[in-house]
């Protein structure tokens, strides 16, 4: 755990397990680690000590812990919320009695839909990351609503009233959740129930009012680390596996931040330009109708497949 | 810039990679290897190499990056990558680095601690 402040390297301590996430409570001034292991440290930074841990392993009525994998504080009322990896819950604590409050079983049925769970097994590949767990935490604003990504690439939508998601979204490739976000940024931007859902090949904004359908999907060319959407606005910053940090402008979303306004102008004269389209000169044919533009002998070479074949009409 | 529009929500690429398949082009590759063919795919290469713009310079790590956050008040962005583990500020104002800053170890995760003025 590294402390940096303006002028360098403030102060360097160690963890005593390996780290996995980390938030700050702001009100009382306790950094906390969510790391391998049932516990979840303290370091007060106005004290400048380790508090007692937050011990999760005192409620492992849903199987051993073996790590917390994101923490989330609720901006409204301060919840602390763990994702912790094993029983699959998330742990909800106050940070006032520094007790549990609630515990939410995440439906252990998504691990056996998801394509992850197939029947064989690679030694070294796939046996350690079965576990079903949540990856990912975000509340929202409102202090009522919180999102919950696991490792099967599901993301949940939770009323915290209710144990119950109201919502659910599949990623679709079974790869655990990396980031979810709720966007906000009041009355300029699109909608003010949108979600952003990340995991390693693609990143998804939608509606949770309509958890089926993408309001934008973005399949960067390298594997995702992590996203941030900048409050207010269209724009999203990633962080990937290339060389290239990469930034992504949904101008229907939402404006350009100030620092970039041209932006506003650029895309909008892109929109005037005609755009060539990609397949203007193709015509995309049913298997039944592609014999009246090629020779049925050539037909039957086409692999066999149910897709729309595409012909050449210029 | 290459704007990528699917299901009529266009996703305009402002640093890096254009989204799709592919480094440079967001077209399919059996594709622009038929322009190409016709003598007019340099041209079209090299459109989209100049439409492509990079809103933040520097906006890069040697490998990878990690871990990128905003700070709150909307001015900074903050970057881990590797290799080597390294932090990058990005002033967003003046749309570059502002300095970057060596670890020893590469981060898993950070968070701003901001005074809430």
């Amino acid at each position: 755990m590294e402390l940096h402040a303006q002028g360098g390297l403030h102060y360097r301590t160690r963890l005593p397990r390996f780290g996995r996430a980390l938030a700050y409570h702001y009100p009382s001034g306790d950094a906390l680690f969510g790391c391998a292991g049932d516990e979840v440290f303290r370091l007060n930074l106005e004290q400048g000590r380790f508090l007692a841990p937050l011990s999760l392993n005192t409620h492992a009525e849903h199987g051993n812990i073996i790590g917390v994998n994101a923490i989330d504080i609720n901006p409204a009322h301060q919840l602390l919320s763990f994702a912790v990896e094993g029983p699959g819950t998330v742990e909800f604590w106050d940070p006032r009695s520094r007790s549990r409050v609630g515990v939410l079983v995440l439906p252990r049925s998504l691990a056996l839909t998801s394509p992850s769970t197939s029947a064989t097994v690679l030694p070294g590949v796939d046996s350690s990351s079965r576990t079903f767990a949540a990856t990912a935490l975000s509340s929202r604003s409102d202090g009522l609503s919180l999102a919950v990504g696991t490792s099967t690439g599901h993301t949940l939508l939770y009323d915290i009233r209710s144990p119950k998601p109201y919502a659910t979204k599949d990623q679709g490739y079974g790869l655990a959740v990396h980031r979810v976000a709720w966007i906000d940024g009041g009355s300029r931007m699109a909608g003010d129930g949108f979600i952003l859902s990340a995991d390693k090949k693609v990143l998804k904004v939608w509606d949770r009012e309509s958890p089926s359908s993408n309001f934008a999907s973005v399949n960067p060319p390298s594997d995702i680390n992590d996203v941030c959407h900048l409050p207010g606005t269209g724009l999203f910053m990633l962080a990937n596996e290339g060389i290239h940090m990469t930034s992504y402008y949904i101008p229907q979303l939402g404006p350009a931040p100030k620092w970039c306004s041209f932006l506003d102008n650029l895309t909008e004269e892109m929109e005037e330009q005609t755009v060539r389209n990609v397949y203007e000169d193709f015509k995309f044919v049913e298997r039944s109708e592609l014999s009246a533009y090629v020779p049925s002998s050539v037909v039957y070479r086409f692999p066999d497949v149910p897709y729309l074949a595409l012909v050449w009409t210029t | 810039m290459t704007a990528d529009a699917q299901e009529s929500v266009k996703v305009y690429t402002v640093n890096g990679a254009a989204a799709g398949a592919g480094s440079a082009s967001s077209l399919p590759d059996w594709l622009t290897r038929k322009r190409a063919i016709k003598g007019k795919g340099k041209r079209a290469i090299r459109e989209e190499f100049e439409g492509a713009i990079n809103l933040i310079q520097h906006f890069e790590f040697p490998e990878a990056s990690n871990r990128i956050k905003v700070a709150k008040s909307g001015h900074h962005a903050i970057a881990t990558g590797v290799y080597k583990p390294q932090i990058r500020v990005y002033d967003l104002d003046q749309l570059t680095l502002k300095f970057e800053r060596h670890s020893d170890a590469e981060n898993v995760d950070f968070t701003v601690r901001e005074t809430l003025l």
